[in-house]
């Protein structure tokens, strides 16, 4: 048989491809983050989890999650409501069967997928950096992965009644998330913030009057190179998003990247800003922290938005997560190493909204035809964000505590004292390092 | 506390989505969505603070 030669390919296929291609990038620069913003005695086993997390999320989802997420309402289970389709679960054949892996949009979904499960698996490692078992991460990862995030996939991007509540009950174009904002930085964010509850503060974190203490990152470099890879790989996830789950235009790319980078420059800058205003001088990791918060909230409506509309959603998002950071850690007693709750969950709920506010999304009538008013889209979108809040994260939560029943999730005091990467992999990842006592004296 | 916290979590999310099912107007359906919102809201802060409360009771 002979081999399809490449001017074969449609060329809007070759660029899907070709973005698909950067979103690992996102998964690298996420990675580097949490390892930097983690201690020195943990950077080993938090690069060596972020590699096994990815493996274990491609696998899972390989197996059924993408048989449960499906694509485009194609083979789904399906209830009627009122006389309305509800679909709430894909009903794919699992392990790929019958998928052709060929460029087409499924396959190209699959793909895509593949690379978001990780992603969106990565986020909840900077929550519970220091103190997250190897196994207990795995077995987290294959939860989530195999389950809470091809459900709220489904719902979002698979044809699911979220997307169908535009054609259904007229809102607007349904829910809309071009590049993942709900369904990879919401999902993962809010699964972090569980596994924050769960695990609880690391040791030395909170002093005896409740004042938390500052842990600082262990690599300021590998954070800010991992802002850099990230932002790399959003390109890729924003556009290919938008390309396969929202019709766009591929040459609409252009406009998505361009949204993106202000996005991004904008969340970070005004991160900046308010840390050199509050602290006298401006703060890396939470600069950092603003830099993904924009990048997550940039994934909602990139595709929609005039460019200064993305701006204003990065600077929102600067505010939203510098403050949010520190109201986690003063005020609600969640440790967080990464900021991964304020930057994902926070930044990406931020960017869904904003697709109600700023968004000229091209609204679907109940007749299933494109209609002029796009009204209602925000009420659309706060079913979204309704749907994170009060089922995903009770779900996730749920699971997670179970697997905590099981098997401890967190790590024994000694492991902790000892740091992850000589107790749980018998190396350092700096041998060379003097391990500092000091977080455990008492205060 | 936290339990009780989720289960409004859950009861306000099934607001919502009752609302969606049920109501056909669109006045009551979106003051019975953003009622829905309004539960989640009270659910997230007991969530919240029973955290606290516990991580007080650690210290």
């Amino acid at each position: 048989m002979p081999a399809t030669s490449f001017s074969a390919l449609d060329a809007p296929i070759v660029l899907a491809i070709a973005l698909i291609f950067l979103v690992p990038c996102a998964a690298a620069g996420l990675a580097l983050i949490n390892t930097g913003l983690g201690r020195s005695r943990s950077a080993a086993h938090s690069m060596m989890a972020s590699l096994c997390v990815i493996g274990i999320a491609a696998l899972a989802y390989f197996v059924c999650g993408f048989a449960w997420q499906g694509f485009g309402g194609v083979g789904s289970h399906v209830a009627s409501v009122s006389g309305k389709p509800w679909s709430w679960l894909g009903a794919g054949p699992f392990l790929f069967r019958h998928l052709p892996l060929d460029g087409s949009a499924a396959s190209l979904a699959a793909l895509l997928g593949i690379f978001s499960v990780g992603l969106a698996a990565l986020i909840p490692l900077g929550s519970g950096s220091d103190r997250w078992r190897l196994g207990a991460c795995c077995a987290s990862t294959a939860v989530l992965a195999g389950w809470t995030y091809p459900l709220f996939a489904h719902w979002a991007w698979g044809g699911g009644w979220l997307a169908q509540l535009g054609t259904n009950y007229g809102l607007g174009a349904g829910f809309v998330d071009c590049g993942g904002a709900g369904s990879i930085q919401a999902v993962g964010g809010l699964t972090a913030l569980s596994i924050a509850w769960l695990l609880g503060a690391r040791h030395g974190k909170y002093a005896h009057d409740g004042l938390p203490t500052a842990i600082p990152g262990h690599n300021g470099v590998l954070v800010m190179l991992g802002c850099s890879f990230a932002l790399l790989g959003w390109l890729g996830l924003n556009s290919a998003g938008a390309i396969l789950y929202n019709g766009v235009d591929p040459g609409q790319a252009v406009l998505v990247a361009v949204n993106t980078v202000l996005c991004a420059a904008t969340a970070a800058l005004t991160a900046a800003v308010i840390t050199n205003v509050r602290f006298s001088k401006p703060d890396a990791s939470l600069t950092a922290n603003g830099w993904i918060g924009g990048l997550a909230a940039s994934s909602g409506a990139c595709a929609f938005v005039h460019p200064a509309e993305a701006a204003t959603i990065g600077l929102i998002a600067g505010v939203l997560v510098t403050f949010s950071v520190e109201w986690f850690e003063l005020h609600m007693s969640v440790d967080d190493p990464s900021g991964s709750v304020s930057a994902h969950a926070m930044g990406g709920l931020w960017g869904l909204l904003a697709v109600g506010i700023f968004g000229r999304v091209p609204a679907i009538g109940e007749s299933g035809m494109p209609v002029s008013s796009a009204g209602g889209q925000w009420l659309a979108q706060l079913v979204g964000i309704a749907t994170l809040i009060g089922f995903i994260l009770p779900l996730t939560y749920g699971l997670n505590w179970l697997i905590d029943r099981v098997s401890p999730q967190r790590v024994a005091a000694e492991g902790e004292r000892q740091g992850m990467d000589l107790y749980e992999l018998g190396a350092g990842a700096y041998p060379e390092f003097i391990v500092h006592n000091d977080e455990f004296m008492e205060r | 506390m936290k339990l009780f916290g989720f289960l409004l979590l859950l009861a306000g999310w099934g607001l919502v989505v009752s609302a969606l099912a049920l109501l056909a107007a669109d006045a009551p359906r979106n003051i019975f969505l953003l009622a829905g919102v309004g539960v989640e809201i009270v659910g997230m802060v007991i969530v919240i603070r029973s955290h606290t409360l516990r991580r007080g009771a650690h210290d």
